[in-house]
């Protein structure tokens, strides 16, 4: 087979496939970059994740904190429609990028794919409702600041362990471990508290695990494997 | 040297479009115009080289309608995966050549000096 240079167009953007075999070296080259180049565009990247979500909690968190104090300069309504605006952010740009790694996909990925979608959009469904009946029917303002900070962090720390434990992720594993562990120690130091626990050890948690994957990632840039490893 | 090596799969174009299909888990498949972006390749182009796949049963191309929208989708098959698990062990075994290949090729020279050696 000879290499067909009629093919190649020096035009930027698609061209022609470099036809025609090459050296092995080369060939190998081949199959392990575009490997890593098809696994980092079609599956979630990690750091952006929980960076986006780390922030949001930090700030967020951060935000409710004060307005639990008196004389913060901050109302209560203020910063929760700042926490609110801050998660929303967090949930459309979480959906934004899952929906173009998945674009294109079919099959059995997809499928789980669209499972996992269900499961966080339903059970975030339920804690809102959960919230919205605790705040109708007459709760104090002590016990709504510890249920609308420590079930959704339950939640998030409970579909990370099994997330985790399904996709045989052991960051992930670990990170949805701390979660569930700031969840309890943000319950157990009640209202005065809890947002200060769930902005630093909640949001603060999944930073380092944003910046633990970027570590990993940068540091061994060919977690694509060789060609010839088990895929 | 690259009699071993399966003419299907040994061409820089079809090698990339294997390993992008088998990249991922058995069963996906991918839109054409998603394989095209991943593959950053022209549409006449791409469609050339799967040809020469379908034809040998390394992938398959299933058409149909999303609505009124024509959707082609394309994926590794069994025998596209085995085929391309065998071409990798083989492109190995290029890479990793046996010991003392080059032996036999100077029988003056190099007989003396790597006998001893094969004995142990």
């Amino acid at each position: 087979m000879q290499a067909h240079p009629e093919n190649v167009d020096p035009a930027d953007g698609p061209a022609d496939l470099a036809d025609g075999p090459a050296d092995p070296a080369a060939m190998a080259a081949l199959v392990a970059a575009q490997r890593a180049h098809v696994v980092r565009s079609t599956n979630p990247d990690a750091r952006l994740l929980y960076g986006v979500w780390g922030a949001a909690w930090l700030v967020g968190f951060g935000l409710l904190w004060p307005a639990d104090r008196s004389g913060s300069g901050l109302t209560v309504g203020a910063a929760y429609a700042g926490f609110g605006a801050l998660m929303l952010v967090g949930v459309v740009v979480t959906a934004v990028h899952l929906t173009r790694r998945s674009s294109g996909l079919s099959g059995s990925s997809k499928a789980q794919r669209q499972m996992l979608g269900w499961t966080w959009g339903l059970s975030f469904s339920a804690v809102a409702a959960l919230n919205t009946s605790l705040g109708m029917s007459g709760a104090s303002d002590q016990v709504m600041a510890v249920v609308t900070s420590v079930v959704p962090a339950l939640v998030v720390g409970a579909l990370y362990m099994a997330g985790g434990a399904v996709w045989g992720d052991s960051m992930q594993f670990g990170l949805g471990a701390w979660i569930c562990v700031a969840a309890a120690a943000g319950a157990l130091s009640g209202p005065a508290h809890v947002h200060l626990v769930m902005a630093v050890a909640g949001g603060g948690g999944l930073l380092i695990g944003a910046l633990v994957y970027h570590l990993r990632v940068t540091r061994s840039p060919s977690r694509a494997r060789r060609p010839g490893a088990p895929s | 040297m690259s009699a071993d090596l399966d003419p299907v799969i040994h061409s820089q174009a079809r090698l990339r479009i294997m390993t992008t299909l088998t990249a991922l888990p058995a069963g996906d498949r991918l839109t054409f115009p998603r394989l095209q972006q991943l593959l950053d390749a022209t549409a006449g182009n791409l469609s050339t080289h799967l040809r020469k796949l379908e034809d040998a049963g390394y992938v398959e191309v299933v058409k149909s309608f999303r609505g009124r929208v024509p959707s082609t989708e394309v994926g590794a098959t069994r025998d596209g995966r085995r085929a391309f698990e065998d071409y990798l062990a083989a492109l190995q075994a290029l890479l990793t050549p046996p010991a003392a290949p080059a032996a036999r090729t100077d029988p003056e020279a190099d007989r003396s000096a790597t006998s001893p050696q094969e004995e142990r």
